[in-house]
């Protein structure tokens, strides 16, 4: 396959290592940097009966890394979903518990389940075509699995290993998965949704959560959340009180991880802590500027050059960290130069400063909407007091029914009775106004003129239009 | 041919439609764009295909907006809108007649809605076949959406949610413009890997990000933002270009500041006495902006001086020529660093061109007519994904192209209440989705009901998750509305999920048919939510 060929190391993409650790974990790390990246995506799959999803995904927590490749790669997470029964007698999925390694599976499942029983997730497309995923057969990742028959020992080289524990399913019997809490314990209300963690920026995490129900004995309410990391759960990240009047906290600047859990739960009369629902794992998403580049990084001629030209520095910088990448990875195919040797500038960025990497683009001010609000200035000054004022004047009046009525030689509509109004903004100065009524019948016409005007002297700031624009319109008719 | 510029649109207006009034002010949100952009779009089209331009773009059209283009209710209303701007700008000859430069200005508003009232009776007030149709020339290419405009990166963890909005998205597009698409916009450009596999399930086969999210991707795309990438799973992702959104949406250098453009903030309904133009607003004592305005931006902080259209035509006349020029420098500097001809995609909401900013129509115009002057090809994207050649792989980085590049906009303290209760209905929506099914497939006697409330449910769900809503609420406009939208739609499908979950509906009305925000809008497949097959959320 094209995709699989091109992350093959033999196309001289150097990747740099991580030095051995004291205490190395057990993360597998990929010697494909760049190209396809099989196990970044979601892998979705059936393992049993009742438990069901495995989702993998790699993603180092430092953009600069993730951009020019320093670094090894972070550890895969996992994430089980499993399947119940619920008390309508149909099944639902609920509980994604996040583990974060083969062995941290293999031991909770095991404790879990005190028994193993063997068979093979069913990854088959039409297995899946109806949750979505009907595309799932077709990715080369999945393709590899099928095509290997299952069978860890024989993925082709260059593509990491099934963790054999995933390649299990649940028994039959199994009443809970990872992470969710005990018989007796205190429920939330649809725990598949009981607590969220969503990253709204790089910098910040929304926590949610569902209130209880209402109707079970065995509820209770959250008092407190706890932040993990999801490479080393069992560390606290952050903690603190829950809101008791809304159901959403944002938690700014979290401690730094490659990914983040959330829980929810409350403190027994003993101090003891007893964890109602956790959040499944979420990273926050990736800084639109790298971290360790100059604040300013994007050249002012650049974002002048709107008006003034553009800088073709301003582009040339864009490329250029892009342009080092082909250095080792470039390919004509792709419509990238095929730049050769110099392996040493490639993605690792060898030579390369970080502050090199440019990519501070600006955003526009302003959300791109189409409502409500425009980049564009109203141009009103703030001001305390405002005043403004206008004239317009109403000239009316009547004649037979049917008459043609003409002011300033334009005609005007009469009503039924003969009547007419004519309204017209009066600027200052000195106009005369003929009206003229040729009756029905011809030949009477009588006619008349008006001298209107007007002179407008102020003291202060007073505009001319009536109406403020700066003011807040009502949101609705009532 | 340097390049490609890869023009694309996005219609979108939140589904507003209130039988209650006779008049609602929201609803003129709709007949404004009608009349400024949607219908002089039209016109420009059929203007490029009359003279032979060779004109492409991209055009997305939200499944809200063209329920609405298709409601006959709001046709209705939209049309009389139309017909009252005609008879308010012919008044408006008379009222400024001792204003020489203000009655030119009046005259040219009556000529305005004169030509738009034309357009309107030549596609026969049928907008989404008018735009169905051009769309069979192959130049311009109808982009699909999810069915109420939500942020898709919120519905990730709500999978049941999510697939039903693509599929009734996916479906009314097939249903009202005749064919699948194969293009996808995705709301606010909102982009997280976890959508990759519901957009393949539903055929989607090319899309565009924000600028970051192929600079930031994984691995970046090495042709930064003037090639598309190809996402693990075959999506063709492009990213937009941020020079040219910058150069539209600038508070401080953005065209459309210009001083010689129409000022958008300054509206006859400020200018006349209230008894001129009360008949022509809203109602109910509201000066809502009548779309007739008489200055310009005019810059600096004194009085607005008038409107000289002719010098706003040479100014668009400029910007259109500095556009592409900017266009073509871009193209030439990439170009030297591929060897694959490269595209700019330029993105913009189409309701900027024509109501925001009066002159974008004919700065559209400008640029496609001139663009081959400056060796710049117009394309639609799926003229530039062509899924047989070969991309860079790579996964885009989650980004939006709200202020920040991140959710900031749709998950902040003035909004993210709303997201709890969002959350608990979708749970709660599987179950009344799994009832309604069983149910029906059960043969029991009250399927048919069931899963009519419940689709109605469903309904009221999806049009609760639109992200209009906490973005006005977020700015500050339409605050109120915006959350009585929520509140509105959220009540209906708790009255509904209840009467499914339990079996009664009596609590519903006695006798006659309740009115639902949401009646109008297409019905969900509760399928998406839950299926008896696999069993799954």
């Amino acid at each position: 396959m094209k995709k699989v060929s091109r992350s093959s190391p033999s196309r001289g993409v150097a990747r740099p290592q991580k030095p051995p650790a004291a205490n190395p974990r057990p993360v597998r790390t990929f010697k494909p940097r760049f190209g396809p990246d099989p196990i970044s995506q979601p892998l979705l799959g059936r393992f049993g009966p009742r438990l069901a999803v495995l989702q993998m995904r790699r993603r180092s927590s430092n953009p600069v890394q993730r951009l020019v490749g320093k670094g090894a790669a972070a550890p895969l997470r996992f994430v089980f979903v499993r399947r119940s029964k619920n008390t309508r007698g149909g099944t639902s999925r609920r509980s994604v518990a996040p583990v974060t390694t083969p062995i941290q599976i293999r031991k909770e499942v095991s404790r879990r389940r005190g028994g193993r029983k063997s068979f093979k997730p069913d990854l088959s497309p039409s297995a899946d075509s109806k949750s979505g995923m009907s595309a799932l057969g077709e990715l080369p990742w999945v393709q590899h699995l099928m095509a290997s028959q299952l069978d860890p020992e024989s993925i082709p080289q260059g593509l990491p290993k099934i963790p054999s524990i995933l390649l299990e399913g649940d028994p039959v019997g199994l009443e809970s998965a990872i992470g969710e809490s005990g018989p007796g314990a205190p429920v939330l209300a649809g725990t598949a949704s009981a607590v969220w963690l969503t990253g709204c920026d790089p910098r910040t995490l929304l926590l949610g959560w569902e209130e209880p129900s209402q109707s079970s004995p065995s509820t209770a309410s959250p008092t407190e959340w706890r932040l993990r990391s999801l490479t080393d759960p069992d560390s606290i990240l952050a903690a603190g009180a829950l809101p008791e009047d809304r159901r959403f906290l944002f938690l700014q600047d979290p401690p730094q991880a490659s990914g983040h859990i959330a829980d929810i739960g409350v403190r027994s009369p003993q101090g003891r802590w007893e964890c109602l629902a956790s959040s499944g794992p979420v990273s926050l998403p990736p800084s639109s500027v790298p971290a360790e580049a100059a604040p300013t990084t994007v050249p002012p001629q650049a974002i002048s050059g709107i008006r003034s030209g553009v800088s073709s520095n301003y582009f040339q910088q864009i490329l250029d960290p892009q342009r080092r990448f082909l250095g080792a990875v470039g390919s004509s195919e792709l419509g990238l130069p095929v730049v050769s040797g110099r392996p040493g500038q490639g993605a690792n960025g060898g030579g390369a400063p970080s502050s090199d990497v440019i990519l501070a683009i600006p955003f526009p001010e302003t959300s791109s909407s189409a409502l409500g609000v425009t980049g564009l200035d109203s141009g009103l000054p703030p001001e305390e007091c405002e005043f403004r004022v206008n004239a317009e004047v109403v000239l009316f009046g009547s004649t037979r029914p049917g008459s043609r009525v003409t002011i300033f030689g334009r005609p005007v509509e009469l009503r039924p009775d003969g009547s007419f109004t004519f309204r017209c903004a009066l600027p200052d100065g000195r106009f005369e106004v003929p009206i003229q009524a040729e009756c029905p019948q011809g030949g009477d016409v009588r006619k008349t003129i008006l001298t209107l005007a007007r002179q407008t002297m102020v003291q202060g700031g007073v505009g001319s239009h009536p109406a403020t624009p700066g003011l807040p319109l009502p949101d609705a008719i009532p | 041919m340097i390049g490609s510029l890869a023009l694309v649109l996005h219609a979108h207006l939140p589904w507003v439609r209130h039988p209650e009034h006779d008049r609602f002010l929201e609803e003129y949100w709709l007949f404004e764009a009608v009349a400024e952009c949607y219908l002089p779009l039209l016109r420009l089209i059929r203007g490029w295909d009359r003279d032979g331009v060779d004109w492409r773009f991209s055009l997305g059209i939200t499944p809200t907006l063209a329920a609405m283009w298709a409601d006959p209710l709001l046709c209705f209303r939209t049309q009389r809108y139309l017909a009252e701007r005609r008879d308010l700008a012919r008044m408006e000859c008379e009222r400024t007649i001792l204003i020489p430069e203000m009655q030119a200005l009046a005259r040219f508003h009556s000529a305005f809605y004169h030509r738009v009232w034309d357009e309107w009776e030549a596609c026969g007030g049928d907008l989404p076949g008018a735009f169905a149709a051009w769309s069979q020339t192959g130049r311009l290419e109808l982009l699909a959406g999810p069915a109420t405009h939500p942020v898709l990166p919120l519905l990730a963890l709500e999978p049941g949610s999510l697939r039903a909005q693509l599929r009734l998205g996916l479906r009314e597009h097939e249903r009202r413009f005749g064919h699948r698409p194969s293009g996808f916009w995705l709301p606010e450009c909102a982009w997280t890997p976890a959508l990759e596999p519901y957009l393949l399930a539903e055929g989607v086969r090319h899309s565009l990000v924000e600028t970051h999210g192929l600079l930031m991707g994984s691995p970046p795309a090495p042709a930064a933002i003037f090639l598309p990438v190809r996402s693990p799973g075959g999506i063709t992702v492009f990213g937009r270009d941020p020079l040219s959104a910058r150069q539209v949406w600038s508070r401080q250098g953005g065209y459309p500041g210009d001083p010689r453009y129409r000022e958008f903030h300054r509206d006859l309904s400020d200018e006349a006495e209230w008894e001129s133009v009360s008949r022509f607003l809203p109602g109910a004592g509201v000066r809502y902006p009548s779309g007739l305005k008489y200055h310009r931006v005019t810059g600096g902080g004194g009085d607005k001086q008038i409107y000289d259209r002719a010098q706003a035509l040479q100014a668009v006349e400029q910007h259109a020529a500095h556009f592409l020029s900017q266009r073509q420098h871009q193209l030439r500097e990439a170009r030297a660093g591929l060897t694959r001809t490269p595209v700019v995609v330029a993105p913009y909401d189409a309701e900027l061109f024509g109501h925001w900013w009066f002159e974008g129509p004919e700065f559209l115009d400008g640029v496609m007519r001139q663009a081959s002057r400056f060796g710049i090809g117009p394309q639609t994207l799926s003229g530039a994904a062509d899924d047989t050649t070969p991309l860079w792989v790579s996964q885009p980085a989650e980004s939006t192209w709200g202020a920040g590049g991140h959710l900031g906009v749709w998950l902040n303290p003035s909004n993210a209440d709303l997201q709890p209760r969002l959350r608990s209905a979708g749970a709660r929506m599987v179950s009344v989705a799994r009832a309604a099914i069983t149910t029906m497939e059960s043969g029991d006697s009250n399927g048919g009901c069931l899963g009519d409330w419940a689709r109605k449910a469903g309904r009221e769900l999806l049009l609760a998750q639109a992200s209009d809503w906490p973005f006005l609420i977020r700015m500050g406009t339409a605050e109120a509305y915006a959350r009585r939208r929520v509140e509105g739609h959220l009540r209906a499908f708790d009255d509904l999920a209840q009467a499914v979950l339990g079996a009664n509906g009596n609590h519903l009305g006695s006798g006659r048919e309740p009115f639902w925000p949401g009646d109008g809008f297409p019905e969900p497949d509760l399928r998406g939510w839950w299926s008896a097959e696999d069993g799954r959320l």
